[in-house]
């Protein structure tokens, strides 16, 4: 708790390195990752698939699977205490409580032979030491917070018997039920269609801010977290290429794969136009390119990009950048057109 | 507005839900209650709506996949539910899917030259060589190459094998697709490249769209014009840029004010 | 290439060698001169050795083996290769035959010695050679038994799930109705019904045990005919028969075929439970649980009559089981990798 009283940083992860051993070669999925979450702070991780940022959000709980992936290196100081070095059992005993998290399928995370009531109260009665009845209790007015209709109905329900919002709902109640400082949610409305997936995040923004808690946001739209959160990180290919406050990130995005997220989502009114593409996708970890991992695609790329890896560099106000060609991109302003 | 295609008529789907061993019915919820629509030639329309509006069984019916209970479908004036047996397998060339899931939509089993291929073995469409053709065509046409087609589905990326749906589809020469959730699994800027994919195969070879999303920014991108359905209705519907500026309905409106923007 | 991969081809492939260089000894298995045993073991060896090189069968096996990853899987397979072996080899393996009569005065019930490496029994007939010449009976039954209930239990799964509605029902209502009765009784009934000859245990042990399997594809058939492909097989319009051959019953297999492989070791038991009581294989045929029988009365006195039929049931049975435990677990990791996945 020390950390906290310095007015530090809730998360602070340092140089986070997950490797992948395969047929004799070693992956890095996860290739230096270093960021902060602040109290009460809202993060957005945004990525294509295989940009490591799922791993990241495992590893932190050290969640990933195990045998496949391991952690190389790297700290992950939670409160001045890092979340890679400690016992496990302590870090059992803090998952759930301070932090915990919500995934992309409600439908396998949920244990399908439960009722809905009795798998938020589980936690509770582990964490929380409370009686049967007293969790249960507590289950149904977290239904009730995380806007469930009926919820002492809902609670003796069983996952199959929900839609899938109401069963990212019940994922939700069941994260926040022992008051965690911290929440990773990890595409937590992908698999739900856009009047649900905005129902959901905004009763995240809600629950973010009623109950004082840090949520660090993965996704891989980019416009879901430009709403909502204080700042972004933007991942590529194992790195964290380019991170600012939100307004910042829109208004004077520095790298070219942030403005190429921003360039391919078709906007409303905007019809029938080819859309902005980046081609082709994102490098097995096991065979980046040389140099800045994203060249092969950027159309801003130099000679030098294909040699060397650029490093992040503050552009100041928070705002930092792993480009070589950064000024240029930020004056450019947008992903040029195909 | 071109040549009408397809033709849908109080198109109707009831599924009764059953009980117990014998199969007692024990109510029934009405999926599609009474959509009619068309759609012309080398045109896409647009159905947009939340989860469990009906979206989906209405374009389940059409490709015969489920029995409507009532209505009337008919696809370049051939009365489509009057087709049975064979003579239904033979008219299904015209009609093809792409599905939502790339992960679940082709056959783990089969190279995916074979899974293309067998549109053209069933109908009888050329020559074994002509066939392989066809499929090294189509292969490229969509942006991978002519030695995919030996390899097996778990060798590619969600974005590719969506590609590969859409090569499937297209092979037996359909006049119809209908494209049910085609980039809703699929990241955002692997979402640009299918749909540019969609846009460029409709100029090229003529094929009209039944488009299938909850997304309506994806849908107004892409079509000429939209339905907007709830609780198995349509409750509007009209030319996608009238429906985005000026939208009448409450159930328009909601999905409008859900579309993420970008803010700051 | 893995070298127990390589010596399940070279194992199954010296037999139809064997049958090319001797063509009258091949001539008098084929036409069961040698016992009908002899006879299905040396076709199955041929087709297996046919598709073992040849195009699907080695993808097939090499993919199979691959996923073996258990040491414990791998060695049932290794006992189950080397079984089979020992069964089709088993006159090139004896140096007595199995069914001549020794001296009763001097052979009976010889101790194992170096001449006899598992003793003799009553009539002074070599054991080892009479518990190798059992294998092909025994492995035989059970092999082919195990293979009429798949293809019952496959036919009538396939059909109910597949049709749905009425069918669905009566075929699941009749397979509960047998299954409903115990094994045990249908099998004693049928076999009192019967003459008892090795063709007649197969279909006994046949149908008796397809209900599982039945069960097992039905489910399996319901969730697969829903899947996407299936679908966009059924768009583009191909028949529904071949449908289901191609596109439903290949995702079936594995699990099928991990049943089976866990099924032939309760056949063993239940075919050798049967000769046991006499109700089974008797003379001139040999099967293992019939020459336990053979020495149940001096079980004290001659230990070794009873005991190495025995140890080969318990080997084999365990062979199999552990085959099948690796085949079925291989199954369930195969179906973890298709769940979700992380970028």
């Amino acid at each position: 708790m020390t950390a906290d009283q310095g007015g530090g940083p809730l998360l602070r992860v340092e140089d986070l390195v997950v490797e992948i051993p395969r047929d004799g070669m070693v992956s890095t999925p996860v290739d230096g990752v270093s960021f902060e979450v602040g109290s009460r702070e809202s993060v957005g991780v945004v990525g294509e698939s295989g940009c490591g940022k799922s791993l990241t959000a495992l590893a932190l709980l050290r969640l990933h699977p195990r045998g496949a992936a391991h952690i190389r290196r790297g700290r992950a100081l939670f409160r001045g205490e890092d979340l890679l070095a400690m016992d496990i059992d302590r870090l059992r005993k803090w998952r759930g409580r301070r932090i915990s998290m919500v995934f992309q399928e409600p439908m396998t995370s949920l244990n399908p032979v439960f009722q809905c009531g009795d798998q938020i109260a589980e936690g509770m009665q582990v964490h929380l030491g409370l009686s049967r009845q007293q969790a249960r209790d507590r289950a149904i007015s977290l239904l009730e917070e995380v806007g469930m209709d009926h919820p002492a109905r809902r609670a003796g329900q069983y996952p199959h018997e929900l839609s899938g919002g109401m069963r990212q709902r019940v994922m939700i109640a069941m994260a926040i039920a022992c008051s965690p400082d911290l929440l990773l949610a990890d595409e937590p409305t992908t698999a739900l269609d856009v009047t649900v997936q905005a129902r959901i995040l905004d009763l995240l923004e809600r629950l973010q801010e009623e109950r004082a808690m840090s949520l660090l946001h993965i996704t891989h739209d980019l416009a879901l977290v430009s709403q909502r959160s204080n700042r972004i990180l933007v991942m590529y290919s194992g790195r964290i290429v380019e991170s600012a406050k939100t307004a910042q990130l829109v208004a004077e995005a520095a790298h070219p794969y942030t403005l190429g997220l921003f360039a391919c989502r078709p906007r409303l009114g905007d019809r029938r136009r080819r859309l902005s593409l980046i081609e082709g996708s994102v490098p097995d970890p096991a065979h980046r390119p040389q140099g800045c991992a994203f060249h092969p695609r950027c159309p801003f790329a130099t000679a030098r990009c294909g040699q060397e890896r650029p490093e992040m560099q503050s552009l100041g106000a928070g705002h930092a950048v792993a480009c070589f060609e950064a000024e240029r991109v930020r004056e450019a302003g947008r992903w040029p057109d195909a | 507005m071109p040549e009408a295609l397809l033709e849908v008529r109080d198109l109707r789907k009831v599924f009764a839900l059953r009980r117990g061993i014998l199969g007692r019915r024990a109510g029934e919820t009405v999926a599609v209650d009474g959509v009619s629509f068309t759609i012309g030639v080398g045109e896409t329309l647009g159905l947009v709506g939340p989860s469990g509006c009906g979206k989906t069984t209405i374009g389940r019916c059409i490709l015969r996949l489920i029995e409507p209970t009532s209505g009337r479908i008919t696809l370049a004036g051939e009365d489509l539910l009057a087709l049975r047996g064979k003579a239904l397998r033979r008219f299904r060339r015209n009609l093809q899917i792409v599905f939502q899931d790339p992960y679940g939509s082709l056959n783990p089993r089969m190279t995916v030259g074979d899974a293309i291929a067998e549109a053209l073995e069933v109908h009888g469409i050329g020559s074994p060589r002509d066939r392989q053709d066809r499929v090294v065509g189509l292969l490229e046409r969509v942006g991978l190459e002519a030695d995919h087609a030996r390899r097996y589905p778990h060798e590619f990326s969600g974005g590719q094998r969506q590609r590969l749906g859409i090569a499937r589809a297209l092979a037996p020469r359909p006049r119809l697709v209908v494209a049910d959730e085609p980039v809703s699994a699929l990241d955002v800027s692997v979402q640009a490249q299918v749909l540019n994919l969609l846009q460029d195969i409709q100029l090229e070879f003529g094929v009209s769209y039944l488009f299938i999303a909850h997304d309506l920014a994806v849908v107004q991108h892409l079509s000429h014009r939209i339905a907007v359905m709830d609780r198995g209705r349509v409750v509007e519907e009209g030319l996608a840029e009238d429906l985005v500026s000026s939208p009448r309905s409450a159930a328009t409106r909601a999905l409008l004010e859900s579309v993420p923007r970008l803010g700051g | 290439m893995a070298p127990l991969l390589f010596l399940t081809r070279v194992l199954l492939t010296v037999p139809s060698v064997g049958l090319v260089l001797r063509p009258r000894m091949a001539w008098a298995i084929l036409s069961g001169e040698r016992g009908g045993g002899a006879r299905l073991l040396v076709v199955l060896a041929l087709v297996m050795a046919v598709g073992a090189w040849k195009g699907a069968g080695a993808r097939w096996l090499k993919a199979g083996y691959a996923h073996l990853t258990e040491p414990t899987a791998r060695a049932g397979l290794f006992l189950v290769i080397l079984l089979h072996a020992a069964a089709v080899f088993a006159p090139l393996l004896t140096s007595h035959s199995p069914v001549e009569l020794g001296d009763t005065v001097t052979e009976r019930y010889l101790a194992p010695s170096w001449d006899h490496w598992m003793g003799t029994d009553l009539l002074g007939r070599d054991l080892y050679s009479r518990v190798l010449h059992g294998a092909r009976v025994t492995l035989a039954v059970a092999t082919l038994s195990v293979i009429l209930s798949v293809v019952i239990g496959t036919t009538l799964g396939a059909a109910a799930g597949w049709s749905g509605g009425v069918v669905d029902a009566l075929l699941m209502r009749f397979t509960d109705l047998v299954l409903a009765f115990p094994r045990i009784f249908l099998v004693l009934l049928l076999a009192a019904l019967t003459t008892p000859s090795p063709f007649w245990i197969v279909v006994v042990l046949g149908t008796t045990g397809w209900m599982g399997v039945a069960r097992l594809v039905r489910g399996s058939v319901l969730q697969i005919r829903e899947q996407d492909y299936v679908l966009a097989a059924r768009t583009v319009g191909v028949p529904p028969l071949q449908l289901l051959w191609k596109h439903v019953l290949p995702a079936a297999v594995a699990p099928i075929v991990a049943a089976a492989a866990l099924r032939v070791g309760n056949t063993i038991l239940a075919e050798s439970f049967l000769s046991f009581l006499g109700l089974g294989i008797t003379d001139p045929n040999v099967s293992w649980g019939m020459l336990i029988r053979g020495g149940r009365h001096t079980m004290l006195d001659a230990w070794w009559v009873s005991t190495f039929p025995g140890l080969a049931i318990v080997v084999t049975v365990v062979g199999y089981n552990l085959l099948g435990d690796g085949l079925r677990d291989a199954y369930d990791r195969r179906l973890g990798e298709l769940g979700p996945r992380e970028d």
